[in-house]
């Protein structure tokens, strides 16, 4: 690791349909570039064309000397897919390396006084997304049978658990569940980074944790709640001739935008106005993140037709 | 998107005044990898199909709840409500002409009982 500062969010501003705009770390943590562009790899393969913000060896000269890809070695380039980089690191330091004085992160997974280095759990966290590519094309299942079947699978790094069944569990349903909300950019179109609190120790018995409740492949992880439909109205071979903007909003049902993907196509509280979601947004800015990673996490991204269940 | 949008100029212009507040849509909103030709059945859309599944039984479903509402058109049965509202539209005509014809008669039966003299 080159250097290490507290990492924090500052912006959580939770206005839902505010315009995108920047939004920049006041202090960071610095992930190893190496396995920061083998994390951007996994992701995105070769998609990306400023590996210069990866480069472990930066200095001023590279720089000056490509002033377009003007990065400082402590952020990021400007890109939506810089943002699983940069949750990674609020992950280790906000969750898995956080003292709290009330139920601490997985303890018995990741360690109480010992804690795994970065670069570990990102490393895992690779080890995650090549095992989900590998399973792309399986049979759906539930994303909590997977998650244990990586466990005891892989050599993990970042984990001390013995092997024993209720471990297995814990850390598949917890630990492993939070990589995976990061690598697969769940809630990407909000304003807040991924909630990454299934593996608190104090979710230890929760009845029916969030790994249990979606289907992979599958697009559950990003529209976690379908509405309820009869089995005939859900008939493949219904047509949709009539869900012409024009005909519905001639109608008393008209039209209003959401920037939340779970959102779209659902009817508002007073049920008469239906939501759409607006996947476009503001050009990102050329130096710092945008605020939000937006749908547009997902061009290139490898396990996108997986949480998509797009079979063509 | 383009189920909804990309089948009429009627729609087109809507998604400009809903997206852009009547500006040119963004390229985005037609190349967006998400951008699929609009197909006639459910079958073709895997992600969002209970969406629209549910999209299309509340229209079917929608019935007038109030006086307000009658004035608003369904989406089924729309010939029952251009008859309904053409129907509405005769009767009020009818009760006008049944107004105007008993005014009508109360003014000749005024006129009959009390005859203005003839100017001389």
């Amino acid at each position: 690791m080159k250097s290490v500062k507290a990492a924090i969010m500052i912006d959580d501003d939770t206005s839902s349909d505010s315009e995108d705009s920047e939004s920049s770390r006041t202090e960071i943590t610095l992930l190893d570039r190496p396995i920061a562009a083998k994390l951007h790899k996994a992701l995105y393969g070769s998609s990306s064309n400023y590996s210069l913000g990866f480069d472990t060896d930066w200095s001023p000269d590279r720089v000056s000397s490509n002033p377009t890809l003007g990065v400082s070695p402590f952020d990021y380039v400007s890109s939506v897919q810089t943002f699983p980089m940069v949750w990674s690191e609020d992950f280790v330091v906000n969750e898995v390396w956080a003292e709290r004085k009330k139920g601490g992160y997985s303890s018995s997974v990741v360690g109480k006084a010992n804690k795994p280095p970065l670069a570990a759990v990102v490393m895992d966290m690779i080890d995650l997304v090549e095992f989900l590519k590998s399973i792309a094309s399986e049979e759906p299942k539930k994303l909590v049978e997977w998650t244990k079947e990586f466990v005891q699978r892989t050599q993990l790094r970042s984990v001390l658990i013995s092997g024993e069944e209720a471990d297995v569990d814990w850390a598949a349903r917890g630990y492993i569940a939070d990589m995976f909300s990061i690598v697969a950019c769940v809630s990407c179109t909000s304003a807040k980074p991924p909630s990454l609190v299934c593996g608190q120790d104090e979710r230890q018995h929760d009845r029916i944790p969030w790994a249990h409740q979606i289907k992979l492949p599958g697009s559950g992880v990003l529209l976690p709640n379908p509405p309820p439909v009869s089995l005939r109205a859900l008939e493949p071979s219904n047509p949709v001739l009539e869900l012409k903007a024009s005909y519905v909003d001639s109608g008393p049902f008209k039209f209003k935008r959401t920037r939340h993907l779970d959102k779209h196509l659902t009817f508002n509280h007073d049920g008469q106005k239906i939501r759409l979601f607006q996947y476009w947004g503001s050009e990102i800015p050329k130096e710092r993140l945008p605020k939000y990673a937006s749908i547009r996490i997902y061009q290139d991204h490898a396990l996108r037709r997986f949480i998509f269940n797009l079979n063509s | 998107m383009s189920l909804l949008f990309s089948r009429d100029d009627k729609s087109i212009k809507l998604a400009e005044h809903l997206f852009t507040t009547g500006k040119k849509l963004p390229l985005e909103f037609w190349e967006e990898g998400f951008y699929v030709h609009p197909s006639s059945y459910l079958a073709d859309y895997q992600v969002f199909r209970p969406h629209l599944a549910h999209v299309q039984t509340r229209m079917k479903e929608w019935r007038p709840a109030g006086l307000s509402d009658l004035a608003t058109k369904g989406y089924v049965d729309r010939m029952g409500w251009f008859t309904g509202i053409f129907g509405l539209a005769g009767g009020i005509i009818g009760v006008l002409s049944l107004v105007t014809s008993i005014a009508q008669i109360v003014l000749a039966v005024g006129a009959w009982k009390h005859p203005v003299p003839a100017p001389v």
